[in-house]
């Protein structure tokens, strides 16, 4: 397992600006700031849907791992990228400090 | 009537427009009420009178003067069918004024869907089938099929007169439009796009088709085209000259698999979009 990284250690959570529902395992997403419609496909709903601001990136990408029987070390990236896609739309941001 | 506050419909002033004002020996706009909605409706002047008692059930002469003319009526003659323009774009079009004046009556109500909370409202071209069975067509479809009802009509599909539906949503039921079954909800894709879209693309495809998106509220729509999107299908852009084939194969195919009476005979060629 590599080391954690800074971003990997902080939480996240879907934006409250943000509706969305999910239909046959993907996610549309309706930002109702900018107006913009995101559709998410099955790898990004399930990260998606575990971006509740409770568990860091690091947790929430061995979860993923533990869930897919793929190593933790090949999820990390993944879910670091698209959690960063994410916060570039303004679909998630991060949850100020994380739980004891 | 009303005496609570309205709101005046708004018209969309454009060059075609001037050219329509212009083209016709127009009679002065009167104004009708559907809800809290004030709607603007002109006739040529040989048919005023006739078109304004059409209406008188929703006749709002308070707003006369201030009400822009949405709704432009032509009646049929014996040379020429009748229309009604909405701004400068013909929305109906029929042999007799008669037919053409529930047209009307339907589409004045249908202006008012855009501030309906109770149900989503969808721009699309809706056909019945024999009243077994809806098929929803991209809303851009139902002017050009405007020129098909009679050919539609032979094959037992009705071309409804508004391109704004309120489609009725259960749980546990096909959608409705009218207590009729909404079967198919053809939506329009690239042509890079397979035609059997996915339900999430179908969401996203027809979130801008939802009339009252600014009164249901994103969340609210969201669900509803979830719902949708059960019956959604994708259709390539189709050359002018075959929508009206394409349009029948689609309701037909949509009333069969539904187990409802076909309207008519699907040609040697002539197959359904999607799906399969």
């Amino acid at each position: 397992m590599s080391a954690p990284t800074p971003r990997s250690v902080l939480q996240r959570s879907r934006s409250p600006r943000v509706e969305h529902v999910e239909v046959d395992g993907e996610i549309v997403a309706f930002d109702t700031e900018s107006g913009a419609l995101h559709l998410l496909d099955p790898l990004a709903t399930v990260i998606w849907n575990l971006l509740d601001g409770s568990a860091t990136l690091l947790e929430t990408s061995d979860d993923l791992a533990s869930a897919l029987g793929r190593p933790g070390d090949e999820m990390l990236p993944l879910v670091l990228e698209l959690v960063g896609r994410l916060e570039d739309l303004a679909l998630v941001h991060r949850v100020a400090q994380g739980p004891a | 009537m009303s005496t609570g506050t309205s709101q005046v419909l708004a018209q969309r002033r454009t060059p075609c427009l001037a050219r329509l004002d212009a083209a016709r020996p127009w009679g002065p706009a009167f104004a009708v009420r559907v809800d809290g909605l004030v709607v603007g409706v002109r006739a040529t002047e040989d048919a005023a009178e006739e078109v304004e008692a059409s209406l008188r059930h929703r006749r709002a002469p308070a707003y006369d003067n201030q009400v822009p003319p949405t709704f432009s009526v032509e009646p049929a003659r014996p040379s020429a069918f009748g229309l009604v323009y909405r701004d400068h774009a013909v929305a109906a079009r029929r042999r007799d004024t008669t037919t053409l004046l529930a047209d009307l009556d339907a589409l004045v109500t249908a202006s008012a869907l855009h501030a309906h909370e109770a149900a989503p409202a969808l721009r699309a071209c809706a056909i019945v089938v024999r009243g077994a069975s809806v098929v929803l067509l991209p809303p851009l479809w139902h002017q050009l099929l405007l020129l098909h009802q009679a050919r539609l009509a032979r094959d037992g599909l009705e071309l409804l007169a508004p391109d704004v539906h309120a489609v009725a949503l259960t749980e546990d039921h096909a959608p409705c439009l009218d207590g009729v079954p909404v079967r198919t909800w053809a939506l329009r894709v690239d042509s890079a796009e397979p035609t059997c879209v996915s339900a999430a693309r179908a969401v996203q495809l027809g979130f801008g088709h939802v009339a009252n998106l600014g009164v249901r509220g994103p969340a609210a729509t969201l669900r509803d085209l979830a719902v949708m999107a059960r019956i959604a299908i994708g259709v390539l852009p189709v050359p002018r000259e075959q929508l009206p084939t394409v349009a029948k194969s689609l309701a037909c195919a949509a009333a069969a698999a539904s187990g409802g009476i076909a309207g008519g005979q699907v040609g040697a060629g002539e197959t359904a979009w999607g799906g399969s």
